[in-house]
């Protein structure tokens, strides 16, 4: 019998963790941390930010086995992509230092690739063509001092773009995003764990 | 195969880049980066994990393209040199030296050939009295990648009109296409690497069998181009007389003796930190079940096996082919 591998999920926000609690029947462990023995998916809500990401980032590493999977699970904003859809993030590049991770793209998945950069504050311009979110910087940091880029890995649903900006954002909007695609982030994270 | 490339921000707009991407058909992500040792340098990669599905990453060298030789390693000459313009290979042999190199997997192709031949030319130039030997394929397999390299095309006519430079071109693979259609030039052989089929099977994995290189070294030798022969690494494998007889006997019968410009062999031979770092990440493969002893920080077979397993070569390889100049590449 293949031993399957330990995930540990980082989500900024406890409506982007709700669809994904019920879907794989996380139970709540302690405050803001959910999980499942059975299917070894951890959770976590970080809070929003890319200091609390990193925080929660390495609390989860230091509780789990130290061979498990790294996945950021959340929204981010793009000039032109369609909102609810489904990114897997090819370069996260925090805005302040500049500093950018690469997470190797090994999965068998026609999911859309393109960078990311993570900022401080919402943006409500886009200069670039890249996603752009607040957490993902915060949780490579964290997540790399444990793994390599192969077991870090992000993924995010477009929750706002040129058309449609943050301001019209709502929670149900959101739970409503993360709720359409899980069956796909199950899918990933199940390719993910083949490794 | 490749579904993902990097590119240095600075080739973006180069003309072998745009050349390379062009000869992608299939989608492939594309991901910029400022300097390639962000992704290929970066510590903790699994190399194991990451030959499952390498990227390919398209980066400008700085800095020395050539690098000296040890005349112990050399086929003849007295100045010798080689050049990486790509690092890691597409076949993955067990005993080979890049897994443990190297960090990443990925295959690193730097685009600025020019940049190169400037320095073949600055080299043969300094050295006009004497032949200059230039070796690739240390850091990669030379033709291997040809269909994306474009290596042959590139490289070859700088030797055309350079006679007093030497050109190996040291492969395992069968494309030679762009070989082909070329006129055979004096200066430049073809060096093929090869160990006993039934050895080849077990450890060169995604590499084309024994008889498919020697139809190939045929192929070559009718054209009228000159060969090498390179037993680098001997593996002392059972019935290891017999098996390296019978690959010398083939490759004798196809391949006439006044085609062939020079054989070489080594041991196998890591220095300790790679051969540490190859037996953390493979420590089930085959090799490593081979009787290794450090000698002098070199990991590699005692020195009473080394010489026994010399003779049995020198002596098969003389039966076989008597005139061919023959080089021992020693630690």
């Amino acid at each position: 019998m293949i031993k399957k591998n330990e995930i540990n999920i980082v989500v900024a926000m406890k409506r982007e963790a709700t669809p994904l609690i019920n879907y794989w029947d996380l139970k709540e462990n302690s405050k803001k941390f959910y999980s499942n023995k059975k299917k070894k998916i951890n959770l976590i809500i970080s809070g929003i930010g890319k200091k609390r990401a990193e925080k929660a980032t390495i609390y989860l590493a230091e509780k789990t086995n130290n061979n498990s999977f790294f996945l950021n699970i959340g929204i981010a904003g793009h000039k032109n992509y369609k909102l609810g859809e489904i990114i897997l993030i090819s370069k996260i590049t925090d805005n302040k230092n500049k500093y950018s991770w690469y997470p190797s793209l090994l999965w068998k998945t026609k999911i859309k690739k393109a960078p990311l950069i993570t900022v401080l504050f919402p943006k409500i311009i886009y200069t670039t063509n890249c996603l752009y979110d607040m957490e993902a910087a915060g949780f490579f940091k964290g997540a790399r001092n444990f793994v390599g880029p192969e077991k870090a890995q992000c993924i995010k649903l477009v929750s706002d773009n040129k058309d449609s900006s943050i301001l019209n954002i709502s929670s149900k909007k959101i739970e409503n995003w993360i709720y359409s695609k899980t069956p796909v982030i199950n899918k990933l994270v199940n390719e993910f764990l083949k490794i | 195969m490749i579904e993902t490339i990097y590119i240095e921000n600075q080739i973006r707009q180069h003309r072998r880049t745009h050349e390379i991407l062009s000869k992608f058909k299939k989608k492939i992500d594309i991901v910029y980066c400022d300097h390639y040792g962000e992704i290929f340098n970066i510590k903790s990669q699994n190399f194991r994990i990451q030959k499952k599905k390498p990227a390919l990453v398209l980066a400008k060298k700085e800095g020395k393209k050539l690098h000296d030789i040890p005349k112990s390693f050399s086929i003849g000459g007295e100045k010798n040199y080689y050049f990486s313009h790509m690092l890691n290979c597409i076949y993955d042999c067990e005993y080979c030296f890049l897994q443990g190199k190297h960090m990443s997997a990925h295959y690193l192709l730097f685009v600025n050939y020019e940049d190169f031949f400037i320095e073949i030319e600055k080299k043969i130039k300094q050295n006009c009295l004497e032949k200059s030997y230039f070796f690739s394929g240390y850091d990669c397999d030379s033709l291997a990648f040809d269909g994306v390299t474009n290596f042959v095309e590139s490289f070859l006519p700088i030797f055309e009109k350079n006679k007093n430079g030497i050109l190996e071109i040291r492969t395992k693979s069968i494309q030679i296409q762009q070989i082909l259609k070329h006129k055979p030039i004096d200066n430049c052989i073809i060096a093929f690497s090869f160990t006993p089929e039934n050895v080849s099977k077990l450890i060169e994995h995604k590499v084309p069998s024994v008889k498919k290189r020697i139809d190939t070294m045929k192929k070559l030798a009718e054209n009228g181009w000159k060969i090498g022969l390179r037993f680098d690494p001997i593996i002392p494998a059972c019935n290891f007389a017999k098996i390296y007889e019978n690959l010398f006997k083939n490759i004798a019968s196809n391949v006439p003796e006044e085609n062939i410009h020079s054989i070489s062999f080594g041991m196998m031979r890591f220095p300790k930190k790679m051969f540490k770092r190859m037996n953390k990440e493979n420590s089930n493969k085959r090799i490593f079940s081979l009787p290794f002893v450090n000698r002098k920080g070199i990991y590699s077979y005692n020195k009473k096996l080394e010489n026994k397993l010399e003779n049995i070569i020198i002596n098969k390889l003389r039966k076989y082919m008597k005139n061919t100049p023959i080089y021992n590449c020693k630690i």
